[in-house]
């Protein structure tokens, strides 16, 4: 029954036992860690995170295990194709097995740099919720072959957490284009999987931050961040907030972030 | 014996069917089979979830916005007839809610307070794998007759076909892919109606509606109108340009 908040639960505290980077508060530092984390988790060559706009266009790669990785998703942006863009615009899991193969045909230019890395396999996960579209987790592997579904799952948990970390920045750090992410001051340990971390398929939740989406004139990311910022202030869980929004019973309009 | 007309029955295979065949919309495509269910049955209303990449229960769609409550209700408190139906993969049916809170003692005095006197619940089954059940509700007791059981089991498969057919099979995808997109569907369509429900100043459900009326007139992916319009509220100027109120 509880074996979703268990799965992250146990991905959080492995991305945990992995060294802080040396800005361990900024967002690129914190998604640098779970990149390293999720080498070792899911047994992978390499692990890289990509943040695209709100039109789904790469802005660049944020945090890497290794220069490779972070080199194959330059490549990417260069070319305007490959799995972290597709998963992007998708919205959907891109699982691309045999890059000499399958995958050769349907990124020519992009799977020819990936296998002058040694990259046989790339799988990319998106990062996103509902509309809003944050970026790509992305994992490489020497070998052909798909992933273990068990692997997909870890994954998927991965690419959540790294969601919720980047939903736990300050505004001013994903405002508009996403632009100065790498600069972001961190909430401390905001990135923690609390209660009502609001991940979880809460009507209430995804039409509050619609409905300030508008109001605050302020894009679908942004508005989650207000709401959990009130939700955090107020240490109110984020479900009951959204009921507030909902109802007209708050004004965030005033909130500073 | 059958309650069920064959000939709604056909009718209602066809327009489902029907929907199948474009490029669809899996939420829309959802909602008309509760929508369709609760006609056929001549039921109250119907509700239908689907499991998550980590096989917990979250809300897709539901006939009717009190149907929507007592979904929602099933998957907080994770327990109720669909919750059962998931996890034993048959069937469930009860005749009598006043009588079953032994059974599901948060759910069934919600239920009865909804104004539901009985519930049934079919499985979504894909192979072997449970994806999630369908729900329909009644204001009466009432049991489906063996037959009409069977009709209601073949809507459900209906909805599985669709949830897996969604934008065709597209290369290397899983069912847990397929589930995770679909999930991510329903919240944009929720935020679609938190934002059109604060340009019209209407509730969400009648933004929903109007989101789901605008995107049919125009032969739209409702999801895809509702995911431009929350990235660019002038994309769909019809539907976002705020009616001035009487």
């Amino acid at each position: 029954m509880s074996e979703a908040p268990d799965r992250l639960h146990r991905l959080q505290a492995l991305v945990e036992v992995e060294a802080p980077a040396d800005a361990a508060s900024d967002l690129a530092g914190r998604l640098d860690r779970i990149c390293r984390a999720s080498v070792q988790i899911l047994a992978v060559a390499g692990v890289g995170v990509s943040v695209m706009d709100r039109a789904a266009r790469p802005l660049g790669t944020i945090a890497a295990s290794s220069p490779f990785v972070r080199r194959l998703e330059e490549v990417q942006f260069t070319l305007g194709e490959g799995p972290s863009v597709e998963a992007s615009s998708a919205r959907s899991p891109v699982l691309e097995d045999d890059l000499t193969g399958s995958g050769a045909r349907r990124w020519p230019a992009y799977a020819a740099s990936a296998e002058e890395q040694g990259v046989a396999a790339v799988f990319a996960f998106p990062i996103q919720i509902g509309a809003a579209r944050l970026g790509a987790l992305v994992l490489y592997r020497k070998e052909r072959g798909p992933l273990a579904h068990e692997v997909v799952l870890d994954a998927l948990g991965l690419a959540r957490i790294c969601l919720n970390t980047m939903l736990s920045v300050p505004a001013a750090a994903l405002s508009r284009d996403a632009d100065g992410l790498g600069d972001a001051d961190g909430l401390g340990d905001g990135d923690r999987l609390g209660d009502g971390d609001g991940l979880g398929l809460n009507s209430e939740v995804y039409q509050a931050q619609g409905v300030l989406t508008v109001q605050l004139g302020v894009p679908l990311t942004e508005a989650m961040l207000r709401l959990r910022a009130r939700a955090y202030a107020t240490e109110r869980p984020l479900d009951e907030v959204a009921r507030d929004v909902l109802a007209g019973r708050i004004d965030l309009t005033r909130d500073d972030l | 014996m059958s309650t069920i007309s064959s000939a709604r029955l056909a009718e209602t295979f066809v327009q489902v069917a029907d929907t199948l065949v474009d490029d669809f919309d899996l939420i829309d495509f959802l909602t008309l089979v509760t929508e369709r269910a609760v006609e056929l049955a001549g039921s109250s209303a119907s509700g239908l979830l689907l499991s998550d990449e980590h096989g917990r229960l979250q809300f897709m769609a539901a006939s009717t916005e009190s149907a929507r409550l007592i979904e929602l209700f099933q998957v907080q408190r994770e327990e109720g007839p669909c919750q059962d139906c998931f996890r034993t993969g048959v069937a469930i049916s009860e005749s009598a809610l006043e009588e079953s809170s032994g059974r599901w003692p948060s759910f069934a005095p919600r239920a009865v307070e909804a104004g539901f006197r009985s519930v049934h619940a079919f499985p979504l089954r894909h192979q072997q794998t449970l994806i999630g059940a369908l729900n329909l509700f009644d204001s009466v007791p009432r049991e489906f007759s063996g037959t009409d059981a069977n009709l209601l089991q073949s809507l459900a498969d209906v909805a599985t076909i669709g949830i897996l057919q969604e934008r065709a099979i597209r290369r290397g995808e899983l069912l847990t892919e397929q589930l995770q997109r679909a999930l991510n569907s329903r919240i944009t369509i929720e935020q679609a109606k938190g934002a059109l429900s604060q340009l019209h100043g209407t509730t969400p459900d009648a933004a929903f509606e109007m989101l789901r009326s605008y995107s049919r007139g125009r032969h739209l992916r409702l999801t895809d109108v509702a995911d431009a319009v929350l990235h660019d509220p002038t994309s769909h100027p019809d539907l976002t340009s705020a009616q001035r109120q009487g």
